[in-house]
């Protein structure tokens, strides 16, 4: 038997997966140009200094350097970086290649372009940059001093700033029965994407027409950006972007980019820049770190009161024009009161720059933020407060007949069901017999322990002031043979879009997935829109080619009615054919095929598309949301995310309390993301985000020294987790469909990375909590565990 | 990640090699596995002006048992060490240590020679040549010399080969069938070279006292070396109980005297663009690495008798 694969809710297998793994792919590096030269990059080794003197005559007398360029040089061919996104914060006067001042460890200083990467390589040895050494911004303490000015004509050191009060919060925590206060702080860590950025630029000097090919997430939104910084006209720019070995956020901007389409410019030849992975760690977008200092009330019933959350994020060189970073901030702001009812609110955020890299997206985009010290704060309440973290929770959970819910820091959240999440995973865990089990291990010196986080992932943003405000258009082709094309800019980034994509269409046409093709990645060919980021494909594309599948549909049924001599209305698409409603007459059917070849073939258009009907067989729909809201209330709300995946999240660890080891056990997740469109990709992506959670909350790091220096820029010191790290996972979905897209589609490719810090974090305390131990600075590392044991004993000790 | 220019030179025997070495001058070295050099080199840590490829010399691929001890060439892959019979009965202690070298793949090509010559701290091979008292044969221009393990090992990625020598073959002695053996670390990660490892062995009278114990740690003594625990001799001729151990414990902890100082020192290079690189190590608090010496020793020397006693599971 033949099985047609079609439809939501089912876990086909994904399409892209017999080319990617019979090593059928092709990745830009992949790709060779005739002629085509190397770049490499001469990076600062200082964090902060000035740029004296660069000394290029010895590279450029090296036989096969084809030319080299400073960034004073490059000034002629390239503006500042241009802000990808401004929400209220300072935008600095940067370049792809450092111009006067270099602010970080691996800024670009010099390009070489070579007949090969070896010799670029070798040229980066031989140029000689004199610098100035200025004092190193390394820590949030050293930018607020301010040890150093990153950019003197700001001031201050900060990029950010803004506060938001909603109620009247010493008057909240006055009414309180209980008030507590804790700093919670995040190591700074980010992405890895498995491939790199590569990109290669391509200038024809005749018709003035640039094509970069490159590893991105967003290929209008690189365009857009390259034409603004070259202030080049846009038409003119095409971008490829062929198959992407992941992202996670870290590729939605064009900085380095800038540096090849730069060289092609001058050189009139194709250039070829990739990344390797220590540029990447040291260069390629960070996130996270920051202090946050959460104060929270509670009455006699343990329902928070009010929620205070100071935050001080450290950007490092600039989150606007390299990346996208700064507004995570924001985004936290307006999230941290997450799953919960709050009355009173006041969240202050202040975002400092430093001599650190660039502050970009990474998977949880501020969301995390709001996630993890509220989380942790749950638990720590929780525990002085003498009640279960799980009861703690459900006390002041929304409940699933209050949404729509507009949270008091502005967010409308869709829909959701809390308690019932909490429910899935307890009975999965059995939690009374976990508690016995943990009092007995311990009697054998066995730690082991349980920690829940909530989840919420507001996904699909639509941010105003630059180039993520939720902009989607989709368009569905139908060929002559009866098949279909779906093109849009959302890029495949490795998930799973070119099945599930095919999915959504063929529960419209009724038609087999194999028989619908996703085309993106060529900025020529689809319609302008935004790639994948924020969660937002089942929320925004899914939608956009939803709408456009139907408005196809629709065209169709109107032509096959026309060739049948039916009431389009009785008419209905099974199979491949477009039928008369539940009949099984051939005469009373037409397949797509016959549709196709009739108006495209044989005889063609005339006589086969009714009057009044324009005759192409294609439809494009651009999707907005109906319910985000731009324009900010008297205290600056806004509402920029759609829908919000809910879930609950357990990690089951262990701890060696001689060693300080920390295993990840298990993690048991509910989840809900409203309709599913192919369970096993959702479950996937909660595996993979994940790994990403324990990653960040166990291994890594971005480290810097006091000079800042960075102090593991390689994987075999910046720790990833293996396979092998990675604890089991189960996963139990249900599903609250979204009102707010038509499908009932939420996205959901960062819920696994948002909850599972604070959930993993919080399993360490549980387990330690005869000792007291509450954990602090990330990641847990061995050494870390042993220290706050022992701090613990000492406190135990005192009282 | 391109290295410099380098020749390249492909050698079939042990003087070949020699020669090899002593022919292309000061910035020649050997290539082995190449799973610690080519990192190096394509990170521009390393920066060699020639390759002496020593894959080619397939009789320096050997396993080999002769009375009392087993004899390992110098070119045997990690794998053929953790896979081997003759290991696994005569040696299984350091079967066991092989195991926790990295991943399976970098098993595959990586050398004992290699890894050996490298002396990451940490590392699994020096921690059991040093316990086990292996010796280590060399040869050079004037011939083969056999040194133990304190000559051997210099400091952080240093030994007493010279640029112009080779090592040909590493001798374990066997353990005998009434030692019990352990061998434990602490990595942050399935693979990674450990912050702290250490292998024990121990024997028994028949009295139940103890015959004779040894413990050897990775990445603790101050030069960079694998070092020997001296106060484990305590033991010897006493039962062996918890409270002799908890004494131990103690006392490894005052013996021990890592120096992050001089780990960093060693561990911080430059490379490509002169940006501060890292050569592979694991650098953490002296405190820390005291605190692990100690319940890593203690374990291991349980894991030992328990293996002795049957009550290993
Ligand atoms: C991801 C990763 C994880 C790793 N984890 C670990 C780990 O947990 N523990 C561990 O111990 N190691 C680890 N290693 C290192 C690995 O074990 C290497 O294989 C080993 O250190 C070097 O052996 P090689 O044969 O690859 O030597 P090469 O890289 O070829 O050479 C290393 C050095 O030894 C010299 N050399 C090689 N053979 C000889 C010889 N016969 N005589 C004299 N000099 C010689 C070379 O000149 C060079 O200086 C890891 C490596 C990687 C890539």
């Amino acid at each position: 038997m033949v099985t047609v694969k079609k439809g939501l809710g089912v876990s086909l297998k994904r399409k892209e997966d017999i080319r990617l793994l019979t090593g059928n792919g092709q990745f830009t590096d992949d790709i060779e140009k005739p002629g085509m030269l190397h770049l490499a990059i001469v990076r600062s080794p200082h964090a902060h200094a000035r740029i004296v003197n660069i000394d290029a005559s010895k590279a450029k007398k090296l036989p096969g350097v084809v030319a080299v360029l400073t960034g004073e040089e490059a000034l002629q061919y390239s503006g500042p970086l241009v802000p990808t996104i401004n929400i209220f914060n300072k935008v600095p006067e940067v370049y792809a290649i450092a111009y006067k001042k270099v602010r970080y460890v691996g800024e670009p200083v010099a390009v070489i372009a070579a007949e090969d990467r070896y010799i670029a390589e070798d040229a980066v040895d031989l140029i000689e940059v004199e610098y100035e050494v200025l004092p190193a911004v390394v820590t949030i303490e050293d930018a607020l001093e301010p040890k150093a000015l990153l950019y003197e004509e700001w001031g201050d050191n900060k990029q950010l700033e803004s506060r938001t009060t909603i109620g009247d919060i010493d008057d909240a925590f006055a009414n309180s029965e209980y008030v507590f206060e804790e700093t919670i702080t995040h190591n700074r860590y980010t992405g890895t994407p498995m491939e790199s950025r590569v990109c290669i630029a391509e200038y024809n000097p005749g018709s003035k027409k640039m094509t970069v090919t490159c590893s991105t997430q967003a290929p209008s939104q690189v365009r857009t950006l390259i034409a603004q910084t070259l202030q080049m006209p846009e038409h003119n720019i095409r971008v490829i972007a062929p198959d992407v070995g992941g992202g996670y956020g870290t590729k939605l901007q064009a900085n380095a980019e800038i540096i090849a389409c730069i060289m092609a410019r001058m050189l009139g030849k194709p250039v070829k820049w990739t990344e390797d992975r220590v540029e990447n760690i040291l260069t390629g977008v960070h996130s996270r770190d920051y202090t946050c200092t959460v104060k929270i009330g509670f009455d006699k019933d343990f329902r928070i009161t009010g929620l205070q959350a100071k935050l001080i994020g450290n950007i490092g060189v600039d989150g606007t024009c390299h990346a996208p970073g700064t507004p995570a901030l924001s985004v936290a702001g307006a999230y941290f009161p997450g799953p919960y009812k709050v009355p009173v609110y006041d969240v202050e955020i202040i975002g400092v720059v430093s001599n650190k890299a660039p502050y970009g997206a990474h998977r949880g985009y501020g969301k995390d933020i709001a996630n993890y010290p509220i989380e942790r704060m749950m638990d720590i309440a929780a525990r002085k407060l003498g009640i279960s973290p799980e009861e703690l929770r459900r006390r002041n959970f929304i409940k699933k007949d209050e949404f729509p819910y507009q949270q008091i820091s502005g967010p409308l959240y869709d829909s959701g069901d809390f308690d019932k999440l909490m429910d899935l995973v307890m009975d999965k865990i059995d939690y009374q017999n976990f508690k016995k089990k943990q009092l007995e291990l311990r009697k054998q010196g066995k730690y082991i322990g349980l920690g829940i986080a909530a989840m919420l992932e507001p996904s699909g943003a639509a941010v105003f002031n630059g180039i993520f405000n939720g902009y989607q258009a989709a368009t569905v082709r139908m060929t002559p043979e009866g098949h279909f094309q779906v093109l849009t800019s959302h890029q495949n980034i490795g998930q799973g879009v070119e099945t599930t994509i095919p999915q959504v269409v063929s529960q419209v046409m009724d038609v087999d997935i194999d028989d619908i093709r996703f085309v993106y990645g060529d900025t020529d060919i689809t319609p302008y829109g935004l790639g994948p980021f924020s969660s937002r494909g089942a929320t925004y594309t899914v939608s956009a080619v939803y709408e456009a599948a139907k408005m196809l549909k629709e065209k169709l049924l109107k032509i096959a009615g026309y060739l049948l001599k039916e009431d389009p209305e009785n008419l209905e698409m099974a199979n491949g054919t477009v039928r008369v409603k539940g009949t099984t007459n051939p005469e009373a059917a037409i397949s797509l095929k016959e549709i196709g070849n009739k108006v495209y073939l044989w005889p063609g258009p005339y006589a086969t598309v009714p009057e009044g009907i324009d005759c192409n067989l294609e439809a494009t729909y651009t999707w907005t949301s109906k319910v985000v809201k731009w324009e900010p209330d008297e205290h600056g709300r806004v509402n920029l995310y759609t829908t919000h995946p809910t879930g609950v999240f357990v990690a089951l660890v262990e701890v060696d309390i001689k060693t300080g080891l920390v295993k990840v056990d298990k993690f048991v997740v509910s989840h809900d993301c409203g309709t599913i469109i192919n369970p096993m990709i959702a479950d996937g992506q909660i595996a993979g985000g994940i790994a990403h959670g324990i990653g960040g909350v166990l291994l890594e790091d971005l480290a810097y020294d006091s000079n800042g220096l960075m102090t593991n820029p390689d994987f075999q010191h910046y720790l990833c987790p293996t396979a092998m790290d990675v604890s089991d996972i189960e996963t139990i979905h249900m599903q609250s469909p979204s009102p707010f897209t038509p499908l009932g589609t939420k996205g959901m490719g960062e819920g696994g990375t948002i909850p599972s810090p604070a959930a993993v974090a919080n399993a360490v305390e549980d387990a330690l909590s005869p000792f007291g131990v509450i954990v602090k600075d990330l990641p847990i590392t061995p050494e870390r565990v042993l220290e706050w044991i022992k701090q613990g004993e000492m406190q135990n000790v005192k009282s | 990640m391109k290295p410099v220019p380098f020749e390249y030179v492909a050698v079939k025997s042990v003087n070949e090699a020699i020669t090899a070495l002593e022919k292309y001058g000061d910035n020649t070295v050997i290539i082995a596995g190449g799973q610690s050099l080519m990192q190096e080199m394509n990170l521009r840590q390393a920066r060699p002006s020639c390759l002496v490829d020593i894959n080619g010399i397939t009789d320096l691929d050997y396993i080999e048992e002769t009375g009392d001890a087993i004899k390992i060439g110098a070119l045997t892959r990690h794998r053929t060490v953790e896979k081997s019979e003759i290991v696994k009965r005569n040696c299984p202690l350091l079967q066991e240590a092989v195991t926790h070298i990295a991943h399976f793949q970098i098993r595959n090509r990586g050398t004992i020679g290699g890894s050996l010559r490298q002396n990451p701290p940490g590392a699994e091979y020096g921690v059991v040549a040093r316990v086990l008292n292996a010796q280590f044969v060399i040869a050079g221009p004037d011939g083969k010399r056999v040194l133990s393990g304190e000559e051997f090992f210099v400091s952080h990625f240093k030994t007493a080969v010279k640029q112009n020598e080779i090592i040909v073959e590493i001798i374990f002695p066997k353990l005998t069938k009434d030692t019990g053996y352990g061998f434990l670390e602490v990595t942050r990660r399935h693979g990674h070279i450990p912050i702290v490892s250490a292998a024990a062995t121990l024997q028994l009278n028949e009295d139940d006292t103890v015959k004779d114990a040894q413990v050897a740690l990775g990445n603790v003594s101050p030069q960079g070396v694998p070092y020997k625990v001296q106060s484990v001799s305590q033991l010897i001729g006493k039962p062996f109980t918890q409270e002799i151990l908890d004494q131990l414990a103690n006392d490894i902890k005052n013996e021990v005297n890592p120096d992050p100082e001089a780990d960093a020192k060693a561990g911080y290079t430059l490379q490509l663009s002169r940006i501060m690189g890292r050569r592979v190590s694991e650098i953490s608090s002296a405190e820390y690495r005291k605190e692990a010496s100690s319940v890593l020793s203690i374990r291991a020397l349980q894991k030992a008798y328990q293996q002795i006693k049957g009550t290993f599971q």
